[in-house]
Formats: structure tokens, C-alpha cells, sequence
């Protein structure tokens, strides 16, 4: 240690000097108050023995004024008084000193006396370096915080929040959240809309979510379903994250055109479906594992369908949200947030629900991420009302289409059962520049067209099976025992050829399938209900130039502008 | 949280008590750490009737002990679990991973 010894008597400074010297520590001197405050200032020693009666200025003013001055840094200083008095151990120690001694100087005393002080500096020094390294890992932990918080909101592209169908609500606990919402279209007008929950909260929940947007995005543009996108997340995420972490999600697909709601439920709170009236009509609960903990070859991508009418709603939220707790601890509960959506009227839910958080928590900072979606099946749009509209934008023309362009597919039985050939299109599509505008139309072709040759052609089932309580249900589950038990001759080809004269620019799109063939008359265009709702055949109908069915009605060609 | 170990035959048993979260992690790791390198164990009772609470890193922590138990071929059974608790295994759909009573 560097110590200041201030004496005005030169045989108490040699003294001392020796005996401090002798201990291993390296002595600076000062003959008077003053002097004992100039070179502290200038060596910054880690202790100081200070006379108390010394001329020029006396060390009770020195070391007042050497306190006042080593700010945040301990340095003790020990009094050196003549006499064994009372009072000048008052005033010593008012005067902000730490210890004393007397003289005559007893060499022990002085060197117990220093060892202490040593001792109580090293706890010090080892306090204020803890405290930098805190202060350091904080710094770091709150920049860490804000790349990821930027990375996130990069990745889950906020601005493809603005649709209209849906509102929501995202509160984090922390700067990053570890719940995330992604939603976006498909080529075909579906709303597809992810409500993802990882594992805890903060920095390395938010880090387990952030490869879900891309997959989410890139897979929802060319039309994958949503039990593909899961499959994906889940094998994606299986293999980056380590085994204690998982993501909870929900996934969704609201078909504005087929006016269905499918929903994927791994680990979340159940998803609730309201009719107009506000009445729980469909509940969705958990029924996968969280995402990221089965071998994709135990995964399980099946999802539920359900048909929704006029006023519908799904409401979807993370266990954030009911397990709000209260200042004694008190969870909010699934019914008071399924009561806001009977009681309340429909523009105002989230608003009731916020401050019914609000309430209930007492504006307390939550113990974990609340997420809330409202989608509201009314406001989806579907694409009768795009194209009835009074000046329906046609698309403009694709030009980077090259002449000659042919593609022909074959399914055979085995491939039907696990494969849905429409995204392989609609990505070969995109790739060949064929505009948005364009992709929407053609999805919407050529995801009839395939529908019909499986389900009409192939499976033979009556679309009158829809009709009726539970008529959709039904028709699904024989869908699903049907194509199941499919024989294996089956086959199914598509063809999509690329024909420019000089005149036109157009596709060629031709569906067959090896069934006895159906009425498409009956079965797909006399459906009452089909052409109200502006969807199916007529609708292809619609925004193709020629639709032609050949005679037994097992194959379609259609020929569409580009 | 506490975690007490029993050991009768082939079955250890884990009774844990208290709140069952990220807080627990390290007691509970070393607990079933142990656990795992004990030769003659063939079955993992994990005895939740004191669980006060538990949350995903406790789920994750479960994921953990079932990975070690698999590689050393061992069954991992919950038992005894208070309603709240079985309600969050639920929600997770756990019981397709562990035999949950």
C-alpha cells in the first residue's frame, strides 16, 4: 500500500517511515496539514496517519478536507494524537477519521492498526470491482436486449400487422418479448396468423421464437397449409434449440373464400370460436405437444376445421393472459376474459379486455408476456367482394414470362396421401415473375381445379355431404377415411403450359384425374349455395377465359390471361 | 423448491415441494444427475403432490430428466399431481412423453 504519513516532527516520520517501509509498504510524506492535502490529492494513497497537532493547518481540517474529496474510494485514515484524550477522539472521528492511536508510538499497536485498514481497503477494492463487472454485464445484457429487440421486429415484419381482419395486443415483460404474432395472406386470400409463445421470457425466449417469422412468411406466400408450416417450425426449431426449450403455439388459416377457420393448437390456452351473438361456439384447446420437442417424424400436423357464418370471431392468446396475477397472486381466469367477449360489444373487446389486465394487475408489470388475437371473420374480404368491385383493378400484364415454359405432374396414390402439390406451383410460379395479382388468381384456379378432380373425381364425394348441421364435419372426416383407403392406380396430373402468340400471353391449365369422372354441373356449378357465395367452379369461372370440361367430366382445361 | 430422494428396488422416487420453476433448476438437475448414475434404477417416480406451481423451465427441466432417462434406458412416471399442475401438463400435451397420474 501507498500510505501518507503526515507529522510535522521528522523522528516521528522516520520512525514511522521504517516501520511502514518494513512492513512492505511504500511511505510518502507531509510536514503539515496543508501539505498533507496537496500530496494526497497529487499520489492518491491508500491510507493516511495523520497528526492531529500540526502548524499551517491542524489534521482535523486536513482530513475533513481529504474526505471530502475521495469520493467513492475508501481511504481510512488514522489519527496520531499526543494525548489519550476524550475529545480528541471526538473530534478525530467527527472530523471523519477511522481509527486512532497515541503517542508515544507503540510499533505493535501502529502495525495491528494498518494491517486492519488493510484489510477492510482489499474488501473494498474487491466490492468495486464486483460492482464495475455488474455494472458491465448489465450494460451488455441491455444491449443484447436491444439487437435482439430489433432483429424481432425486422423479422416479424410489423407492417403485415396492419390487416384489417384482426386486432391484437402485445405486452412484454422485458424490452424483448418472447410471445410474437406473425400474420399474412395467401395467394389465395387465406388469413394465415401464428400466436407463438417460447419458452420463459425475455432475451432467450425471444431468441427460441426468432426463426419462426421466416419460416412462417416464406411458406405462407406460396400456400403451404398451416399444418405444413408447424411441421416445418417444429423440425427447424427440434434442431437449433436445446432440449429444455420449446415454443407453445397456435397456428391459423381463416378462408375468407371457403369460409372455414383451421386451427393448429400445440401448447397454447385453447383458441375460442364466437358467433355473432358472442356465444362460444367452438372451443380449440391444446392438442399437440409444443413445438420443438418431437423427432419431425413424431410430429403431428393435423389441425382442426371449422366452418364459420356471418359475425364469427376467433379469439387466441398466450397463458399470459389468464394468468395475470394480482398483488396477492390471484390469476385472472379463463371466464373473466371469455365474459368480456359475451358482455362486451364487438368494437370494444380489446379495449375492455386491456383494462381489465390493467385492473386486475394494478398496473403492475406482469410475471410473463401477454398476447392477445381477435380475428374478425367479416372483415377478411374475400375475393367476390374484390372482384365485385365497381372498378376491379386487372392485373397488369406479366411480362418476364418466357415463351414455351411447360410443366406436367403425375400423382400417383401415395404421393396424394402425403403431398399438396399447389405450393411446388405456386413457388415455380413466383419464380417465373408471374406478378402477385396474377399468383392470387391462379391459386385460386388451380387449388379448385385440384380440389375437385381429388374430392370429386377420386374420392366420389357428394358436395351435398356439406349441407346441413355438422354437413362440413362430416364431409372432412369421409374425406379423410376416403383418401386413406385410395386405390393405388389412382392418379392425378396437372399441366400448366405457357402459350404466347402475338396476340396473347396465356396459361394453360389442365387437370385430370383417373376417376369415372363427375357432373361438374351438378356437383360444382348447380350448388346453389356455391354460386351465392361467388366461390368454387363459378368463381374460376369468373376470372378465367375459358373453362371446358370434356364429356365424362375427369378432366378441365382452363385458359387464363397473363 | 425442495427436492428428497427414496430409493426402494428398482425405483427412485423424487418427491419435490414448493414452487417448480427456473429458480429450481439447479437443485433438481443435480438431483436427478445423480439419480441417472445409479446402476440398478430402472423406473423414475417423480412425486408432485407438493408442487405449489410450475411453469415452462420447469416443463423444459422435465424434457431435460426424460432425455437423460431415455439414454439410460429408465421410465420417468409424474405422479400425484395437484390439479393446477395437471392442468399445465395438459395444456402441453405431456402425457404423450410421460405416464402422467
Amino acid at each position: 500500500m501507498k500510505i501518507l504519513v503526515a507529522d510535522d516532527s521528522a523522528t516521528n516520520r522516520a520512525v514511522l517511515g521504517a516501520l511502514l517501509t518494513n512492513m512492505g509498504h511504500q511511505p510518502i510524506f507531509a510536514e503539515d496539514g496543508r501539505e498533507a492535502v496537496d500530496v494526497f490529492e497529487r499520489e492518491l494513497p491508500d491510507c493516511v496517519l495523520m497528526d492531529i497537532m500540526m502548524p499551517v493547518e491542524d489534521g482535523l481540517s486536513a482530513t475533513r478536507r481529504i474526505k471530502s474529496l475521495s469520493t467513492g474510494r475508501l481511504t481510512p485514515i488514522i489519527m496520531v494524537t499526543t494525548l489519550d484524550s476524550e475529545t480528541d477522539l471526538i473530534n478525530a472521528i467527527e472530523a471523519g477519521a477511522d481509527d486512532y492511536f497515541t503517542k508515544p508510538i507503540k510499533m505493535p499497536v501502529v502495525k495491528a492498526k494498518v494491517r486492519a485498514m488493510q484489510r477492510a481497503i482489499e474488501v473494498q477494492r474487491d466490492i468495486e470491482q464486483k460492482t464495475q463487472e455488474l455494472e458491465k454485464y448489465y450494460y451488455d445484457a441491455e444491449n443484447d436486449m436491444r439487437i435482439t429487440s430489433h432483429i424481432m421486429q425486422r423479422m416479424t415484419e410489423p407492417e403485415k400487422l396492419n390487416d384489417p381482419a384482426f386486432e391484437y395486443w402485445l405486452q412484454p415483460t422485458a424490452q424483448c418479448s418472447g410471445d410474437l404474432i406473425c400474420a399474412a395472406r395467401t395467394p389465395g386470400g387465406v388469413l394465415h396468423l401464428i400466436l407463438a409463445d417460447g419458452t420463459g421470457h425475455g432475451l432467450s425466449a425471444a431468441m427460441d421464437v426468432i426463426p419462426l417469422p421466416q419460416i412462417f412468411y416464406a411458406m405462407t406466400a406460396i400456400a403451404y397449409s398451416i399444418g405444413n408450416i408447424a411441421a416445418e417450425m417444429n423440425a427447424k426449431i427440434k434442431a437449433l434449440l436445446p432440449v429444455d426449450h420449446f415454443i407453445a403455439a397456435t397456428l391459423l388459416a381463416v378462408d375468407p373464400n371457403n369460409q372455414t377457420i383451421e386451427v393448429w393448437n400445440g401448447g397454447n390456452p385453447t383458441c375460442w370460436i364466437l358467433n355473432g351473438r358472442g356465444e362460444l361456439v367452438h372451443s380449440s384447446r391444446s392438442k399437440h405437444l409444443p413445438i420443438g420437442i418431437l423427432e419431425p417424424a413424431d410430429f403431428d400436423a393435423s389441425t382442426e376445421k371449422v366452418r364459420f357464418s356471418a359475425g364469427y370471431r376467433v379469439i387466441t392468446f398466450s397463458d399470459g393472459l389468464p394468468d395475470a396475477g394480482n398483488a396477492n397472486g390471484a390469476e385472472l381466469g379463463l371466464d373473466r376474459v371469455l365474459n368480456v367477449f359475451r358482455k362486451t360489444s364487438i368494437s370494444n373487446c380489446m379495449a375492455k379486455l386491456k383494462s381489465l389486465v390493467a385492473t386486475h394487475t394494478n398496473n403492475a408489470k406482469t410475471h410473463d408476456d401477454i398476447s392477445v388475437v381477435i380475428i374478425h371473420t367479416d372483415k377478411l374480404a374475400t375475393w367476390a367482394d374484390k372482384t365485385s368491385h365497381p372498378n376491379p383493378s386487372s392485373p397488369a400484364p406479366s411480362t418476364a414470362l418466357s415463351n414455351g415454359w411447360r410443366l406436367e405432374m403425375r400423382l400417383g396414390a401415395t404421393e396424394l396421401k402425403v403431398l399438396d402439390p399447389i405450393p411446388f406451383v405456386i413457388d415455380l410460379l413466383k419464380k417465373l415473375q408471374v406478378t402477385d395479382a396474377h399468383l392470387s388468381s391462379l391459386f385460386l384456379i388451380i387449388s379448385e381445379l385440384f380440389n375437385n378432380a381429388l374430392d370429386h373425381g377420386l374420392l366420389k364425394l357428394d358436395s351435398a355431404i356439406k349441407q346441413g348441421e355438422n354437413g362440413f364435419e362430416n364431409y372432412l372426416s369421409l374425406r379423410g377415411e376416403r383418401l386413406a383407403k385410395l386405390s393405388q392406380d389412382a392418379t392425378l396430373e396437372l399441366e400448366f403450359e405457357n402459350q404466347i402468340s402475338e396476340r396473347s400471353r396465356r396459361l394453360k391449365i389442365r387437370v385430370k384425374d383417373s376417376g369415372e369422372g363427375f357432373d361438374h354441373k351438378t356437383e360444382v356449378l348447380g350448388n346453389d349455395t356455391e354460386l351465392q357465395h361467388g366461390r368454387g367452379i363459378s368463381l374460376v369461372q369468373k376470372i378465367a377465359d375459358q373453362v371446358v370440361y370434356n364429356p365424362s367430366g375427369n378432366e378441365v382445361i382452363v385458359s387464363y390471361s397473363l | 423448491m425442495q427436492v428428497s430422494t427414496q430409493h426402494t428396488g428398482d425405483t427412485i422416487t423424487i418427491t419435490l415441494e414448493g414452487r417448480f420453476d427456473f429458480s429450481a433448476h439447479r437443485v433438481f438437475r443435480s438431483q436427478y444427475e445423480t439419480t441417472l448414475q445409479i446402476p440398478e434404477v430402472k423406473h423414475i417416480s417423480l412425486n408432485m403432490a407438493k408442487v405449489e406451481y410450475l411453469d415452462s423451465s420447469a416443463l423444459g427441466m422435465l424434457l431435460l430428466l426424460n432425455e437423460g432417462a431415455r439414454a439410460s434406458n429408465i421410465q420417468v412416471a409424474i405422479v400425484n399431481c395437484p390439479e393446477n399442475v395437471m392442468k399445465i401438463l395438459n395444456i402441453a400435451n405431456f402425457g404423450r412423453i410421460f405416464k402422467i397420474s
